[in-house]
């Protein structure tokens, strides 16, 4: 039998860092990567207009180049000392962000793939900018539900960016400037004619008009997550027998019930059960790959009715996540990434989709469905 | 092929499990994740899959230390699809000549993508296509372009395409202006070949069962499928079967098969619908005008003549 042993997970904490100022913003892989960059981009020559070193980067572990899939950039705003050893595009860790900018409300309610939660690495005073149609109450509502507990006094800022602009970023840019002091609505019109988007600066006063601001403050305590939230996680020990199947699939099963992603890293199968030249083991014939699950991944999830279905299989068929089940026809949420495909190839229509924040929530966000492809800009 | 292999004949026989599962990072209405599971649904548990660098390597290794494959995988550089396959190949039948293993059809199966074997990789196919190894499987998933790195121009990409290579401006207002290779026609030229076929993800069942017959056809063959890819093509993620439909459905993708020297249409699109339909729900295509959109339309109704004219005689005549 497989021992586990109990694992605190090691939190390298950088206190240099942590002076800094760091702005992320989570967004949805290829449909916003270009509004994430484009609002780094101007939040980053802002600062630099404001007597601040900055830069921004986007890390390829943060995945900006698949479909659907979370991905994350940074803003680093500080003084030049620090900044040159900075110039590495490092791995964030510690309590960092001053500002949280989620362009999907979906990452409010969902884990990201390699990320974890939202709040795991902001500094208690961040401010949470969201680009949603729900007001500040209920997006607090939904952090203290779904985030990983700590404490937080610091501001929500919401805004509608789809009424304002075609581009979530501009409308999203002036919204952060409520929050956070050290760049000024001033700074960004200045950084818009340097970038050669002078169309912009509308978009952004409006959104820097028309966002709604609310001031938090959460003792970590209050929070859903607090009672439930393991500190610590259960990994198998290796026990001298190289190459072992079993071993490595106790991994996976650990790995399903890490927290955030310093613990899942912590669970991540050791070279030693692995066969010779770090050769994965495969899940059995039948079996999905319980070790990497896609289903956070999603703003929009499949539903069937099954009183229109007439148990074709295309659905099946024609999963390209392989995420239904083929008897019975059934979605397996875990895998499920909300690309669609299923709705298009249902012959009878059974097959609906619905928000995720409306599915787990009961609520609907007009800002969810996100823009529509010609909008966006070619490439990334 | 009476005598033949047992073929898929309705999509309830399908074997419902998945040889190639959940838990990768492709894109999400990936048409090449889905090309994997229709081709290992179809080969079965019997199949080492060899993977040249591309696409469905970065996005289906390593995640987390965990693999989605529920067969034997390996991964090659990107020009090494070919050697590997006859490598393999000739490993195994070595093995069981020597009786040091049970002998057994194992089927091999390297999937190369347009890079991997229409670019960089063409010349390792083009030779191992010239061996006699049994059950060694060449599919190209073809997204025109090289869509893992960010979408550069390949030579499989179609005229008036914009790729990160071949962006349309002001300046140069057409994308692309190479056309799109053939490759099948390509693989089709290699002497005593067995077998080979163009796909795509519709209708499933040709691409399964052109998967099978290829397998079972006792020589090195080769399969050209069409996979949309919503990032490089810039379409709404769940168009993706759409797409294909529409390809063949307008005739711009020809399904076609050439097994022991004769060549036969597996589909003819009647009426053969306006390629406008397609083109134009691609991002990639924006920039073209309508005028542009109708000589596309002209070409691909003068190659058709040629097609059915080389179905009519079962031989294949070059359609330009």
């Amino acid at each position: 039998m497989v021992r586990l042993v109990k694992v605190k997970p090691h939190i390298e904490r950088f206190p240099e860092y942590e002076e800094l100022d760091w702005i992320v913003s989570h967004a949805i892989g290829v449909d916003q990567t270009s509004d994430a960059m484009r609002f780094s981009q101007v939040l980053a020559q802002a600062a630099v207009i404001r007597g601040y070193e900055s830069y921004y980067y986007m890390r390829y572990d943060d995945s900006p180049e698949r479909n659907y899939l979370p991905m994350i950039y940074y803003v680093v705003i500080g003084n030049p000392k620090i900044n040159v050893l900075l110039r590495e595009e490092i791995e964030p860790v510690g309590h960092l962000f001053n500002v949280i900018a989620v362009f999907s409300s979906n990452y409010l309610i969902q884990r990201t793939a390699q990320r974890a939660l939202l709040f795991d690495g902001a500094k208690t005073n961040a401010t949470l900018v969201v680009n949603t149609s729900l007001s500040p109450d209920a997006v607090i509502s939904l952090v203290k539900k779904y985030s990983l507990a700590q404490d937080w006094n610091g501001k929500v800022v919401t805004i509608s960016s789809s009424k304002i602009d075609k581009s979530i970023a501009f409308p999203m840019i002036g919204a952060t400037l409520r929050g956070y002091e050290k760049i000024d609505l001033d700074a960004v019109l200045r950084a818009l004619d340097i970038l050669g988007l002078e169309k912009k600066k509308d978009s952004v006063r409006k959104g820097y008009e028309q966002a709604v601001v609310k001031e938090v403050n959460i003792r970590a305590e209050e929070t859903e997550k607090f009672k439930t939230m393991k500190h610590e996680i259960e990994i198998p020990e290796f026990d001298g027998k190289y190459w072992n199947p079993e071993v490595y699939y106790a991994y996976q099963k650990a790995a399903a019930t890490a927290e955030n992603y310093v613990q899942r890293i912590a669970a991540m199968p050791r070279w030693e059960v692995l066969a010779p030249g770090l050769i994965e083991f495969g899940p059995k014939p039948g079996d999905r790959n319980i070790g990497f699950t896609t289903g956070e991944w999603r703003f929009q999830r499949p539903v069937i009715n099954y009183k229109k279905c007439i148990d074709c299989k295309l659905c099946h068929l024609y999963c390209p996540d392989g995420a239904i089940d083929f008897n019975p026809i059934k979605v397996d949420y875990r895998f499920c990434t909300g690309c669609g495909v299923c709705v298009t190839v249902c012959p009878t229509k059974a097959i609906e989709m619905m928000q995720e924040i409306q599915a787990m929530e009961g609520l609907i966000d007009e800002e969810v469905p996100v823009k529509r492809f010609e909008e966006r800009e070619y490439g990334y | 092929m009476s005598s033949g292999p047992s073929l898929i004949r309705s999509v309830k026989e399908i074997p419902p499990i998945d040889y190639y599962t959940s838990g990768h990072r492709t894109c999400a209405g990936c048409g090449a994740a889905l090309i994997y599971r229709l081709v290992t649904k179809a080969a079965g548990p019997n199949t080492i899959l060899i993977g040249p660098t591309g696409c469905m390597y970065v996005a289906n290794s390593h995640q987390f230390l965990t693999s989605p494959y529920a067969v034997p995988w390996y991964h090659t550089q990107l020009g090494a699809g070919g050697a590997a396959g006859i490598g393999i190949a000739a490993a195994l039948r070595a093995l069981m000549v020597k009786g040091k293993r049970k002998p057994e059809d194992i089927n091999i199966i390297v999937f190369g993508g347009d890079g991997g074997f229409a670019d960089i990789g063409f010349s390792g196919l083009s030779m191992a296509l010239t061996y006699d190894y049994p059950r060694l499987l060449y599919l190209l998933y073809d997204n025109e372009s090289y869509a893992n790195t960010g979408i550069q121009a390949s030579s499989t990409t179609p005229w008036g395409a914009t790729t990160t290579f071949t962006p349309s401006g002001k300046v140069k207002r057409i994308g692309n202006e190479r056309y799109k290779k053939n490759m099948a026609l390509l693989a089709a030229a290699h002497p005593k070949i067995k077998y080979v076929a163009t796909a795509t993800i519709y209708p499933p069942l040709d691409l399964m069962n052109k998967v099978i017959k290829a397998l079972n056809s006792g020589g090195p063959s080769f399969i050209h499928v069409l996979t949309p890819c919503p990032k490089g093509w810039f379409y709404a993620p769940h168009e993706t079967y759409e797409l294909a439909r529409l390809a063949v459905e307008t005739g711009m993708w020809v399904l076609w098969e050439y097994s022991e020297g004769k060549f036969k249409l597996n589909y003819k699109p009647r009426p053969r619908k306006h390629v406008k339909e397609y083109l134009r729900r691609q991002g990639r295509f924006a920039h073209l005008t309508d005028e542009e959109i109708d000589m596309i339309d002209k070409m691909v109704e003068e190659e058709w003549k040629y097609w059915l004219e080389s179905d009519k005689l079962g031989k294949i005549i070059l359609p330009w």
